[in-house]
């Protein structure tokens, strides 16, 4: 492995969960988390040269993870075996109380539509509404309304 | 507050306490491997637009075909069609892939990559039908020139019928394709754009 390899694989590591997190939010089933995280990590190496001139690392992960959990729906499955995880959970099937937790989790932010559940999710990271509006591509007010409009569809949810 | 305001203040609460015991979950995993790292850095990812390499060996085996029909004395039409369809065709690749990179198409942000796929696929479908049209076009022609020429017609008139419908089950089937991308692209960008419009 050369440097540039090496220096990529330590990011990879260091934002596995995040990756995981967003794949798993998209995901109907663990074959599609495994399909998604390998198309992000293609789609990263792919960009990686071009992100070394940006400054926030994990403001670029999370763009390229969400583009590619967006158009995923759209697209043809990418042709291949997928290589497996080394994942001891099973986050769809585990019944401990820790992943009810995340299934309650799952279920409420897959009552939304892809774009909301992307928001969301930034939100749920803790991620600022300027980086989110970096992320998404629209300004801070925007951000915003559209969490308002998220909580409000939440709220009528719940009911 | 009110207790409407309260109870979605707490559930939102809630979703990010649940969201950080998921991350913490997941934080324990190993996730990536040797393996995982090798096939991400070392496969050939399948190319969704055309190479830089392609585009001038297509250059090439189209003025070739030119020369060709020339040198080989086939009939004018042939060789105008030939020079009609390598004029019009790569300049419209070019067209179609204007500004889109494929190692950059998802580093933009959510609005931008839908804009660009949106845009990319519009003009992509537009080529094609071009290249339908063409196609059918030349079949017309070569069949009032070869009737013309009394040359027998049966053989001809099945082969062509048969490129006129291949021409149309293909954008048929691009069509179809295309317009669950350009509505899954709507979305996203009516979605974003709501506020800001």
């Amino acid at each position: 492995m050369d440097n540039k390899e090496q220096a990529f694989t330590q990011l990879v590591r260091e934002h596995k969960s995040t990756i995981y997190s967003v794949c798993y939010m998209f995901s109907k089933d663990t074959d599609e988390i495994n399909d998604l995280f390998q198309e992000i990590l293609i789609r990263l190496w792919m960009g990686y040269d071009s992100f070394r001139a940006e400054s926030d690392v994990r403001t670029w992960i999370y763009r390229v993870a969400l583009n590619c959990c967006l158009n995923a729906d759209k697209k043809r499955r990418r042709g291949g075996e997928s290589v497996p995880l080394s994942v001891d959970i099973d986050p769809f099937e585990d019944t401990d109380d820790r992943a009810l937790q995340t299934k309650r989790l799952y279920a409420r932010i897959n009552q939304l539509g892809l774009v909301d559940r992307g928001i969301i999710l930034l939100w749920l990271e803790g991620l600022s509404y300027e980086e989110i509006g970096a992320i998404m591509g629209i300004t801070v007010k925007n951000v915003s309304f559209q969490l308002h409009r998220i909580k409000e569809e939440l709220k009528k949810s719940k009911l | 507050m009110n207790k409407e305001e309260f109870d979605i203040s707490q559930e939102l609460e809630q979703m990010r306490h649940d969201y950080a015991v998921l991350k913490e979950r997941f934080d324990k995993q190993q996730i990536i491997n040797e393996q995982l790292m090798e096939n991400a850095m070392k496969k050939d990812v399948r190319r969704l637009f055309l190479s830089k390499k392609t585009a001038p060996v297509g250059v090439a085996i189209a003025i070739l075909a030119v020369i060709l029909s020339y040198v080989q004395g086939m009939a004018w039409w042939v060789t105008l069609s030939l020079i009609i369809f390598t004029v019009i065709f790569f300049p419209a690749v070019y067209w179609v892939y204007k500004g889109v990179r494929e190692d950059e198409i998802y580093n933009g942000d959510i609005l931008s990559t839908a804009e660009t796929l949106r845009r990319f696929k519009k003009r992509y479908i537009a080529m094609e039908s071009g290249i339908c049209i063409f196609f059918f076009a030349f079949v017309i022609v070569a069949t009032i020139f070869m009737t013309s020429m009394n040359i027998s017609t049966e053989l001809m008139w099945r082969r062509g019928i048969l490129i006129v419908l291949l021409c149309l089950g293909t954008l048929t089937f691009e069509y179809y394709y295309a317009k669950r991308i350009l509505n899954a692209c709507d979305d996203i960008i009516g979605r974003l754009k709501m506020k800001d419009e």
